[in-house]
């Protein structure tokens, strides 16, 4: 029985330590997915399944708390369909392909890996679409808007400003 | 006698945007096969609109001119409606005179699979 106890509250240290980073780093889902496909043993079931339902209760936390989170502490940020190096649509790939041009540090955020974050977002910026541009706090717009700025200069000077935000 | 539309999206759209901007020039391009969806799918669109009314100060920034006319579209392209995807170009008639090219869309990239494929 005490070593029920004691290998209960072992494993859920380890959960902790391990969900904590999951819920702060969505790019490490793909791992949880190799883990699942060679995971053999029960133990490794159970810390799937805990962190499982960690991660679900963390994505529950209003979605409006967590964008202004995203677009507070992000100079530049992107919300868009898959990643920086795996863009999963042609609009936000363009818009990753503009950022990439001003040679910054800006962060993206996958809206096909969250739900929440991706029906939020739309109702946080009152705009229908993906991708969405924020620089400095600031929704700027969707791709179209953005070649369009970037072609006329603006956005380059939005950048700028941001860029001196990151200093 | 009545005859079913063949696009019936393509036609509202184009009905709205007539009723609201009075349009110089309207163009509405059906762009769903360049993406991964069945043939005659009507999911993603091209709308080129040139109108005075963007010649107004309120609507001089192009985020206006986009909000305005996702305003115009607002149930065609809700999450529960048909478009998927809506490239905007909103242009007065002196900056569409001035620059009357129109950038291509991207290519698809394979899509998140949400809508049916091909």
């Amino acid at each position: 029985m005490m070593r029920g106890i004691a290998f209960f509250c072992v494993m859920v240290a380890i959960t902790i330590q391990r969900t904590s980073s999951f819920v702060v780093s969505p790019g490490l889902t793909p791992s949880i997915n190799i883990l699942r496909k060679t995971g053999k043993s029960t133990k490794v079931e159970t810390l799937l399944k805990m962190s499982d339902e960690f991660s679900q209760f963390a994505q529950q936390l209003p979605a409006r708390e967590r964008i202004q989170e995203l677009v507070d502490d992000h100079p530049v940020l992107l919300f868009m369909k898959g990643s920086k190096i795996f863009p999963q649509c042609g609009f936000s790939n363009t818009a990753t392909q503009i950022l990439q041009s001003y040679n910054i540090d800006f962060h993206t955020v996958d809206v096909l890996a969250d739900e929440a974050i991706r029906s939020g977002i739309k109702d946080f910026s009152q705009w229908p679409t993906i991708p969405q541009l924020y620089v400095c706090g600031e929704f700027v717009g969707g791709s179209d808007i953005m070649i369009e700025m970037y072609q006329n200069g603006e956005l380059g000077v939005m950048i700028e400003k941001a860029k001196a935000d990151m200093m | 006698n009545e005859k079913v539309s063949m696009n019936p999206v393509e036609q509202s759209i184009k009905t709205k945007l007539v009723e609201a901007l009075s349009p110089l020039h309207l163009e509405i391009r059906n762009e769903s096969h360049m993406h991964n969806v069945p043939a005659n799918s009507e999911t993603h669109f091209k709308v080129i609109v040139v109108s005075d009314k963007f010649a107004e100060p309120s609507y001089k920034m192009p985020i206006k001119r986009h909000r305005l006319i996702n305003n115009i579209l607002k149930e065609e392209i809700a999450t529960d409606g048909p478009v998927h995807a809506l490239s905007i170009v909103a242009k007065t008639s002196k900056q569409w005179s001035a620059s009357p090219l129109i950038p291509s869309s991207p290519s698809c990239r394979g899509g998140d699979g949400s809508l049916p494929s091909k």
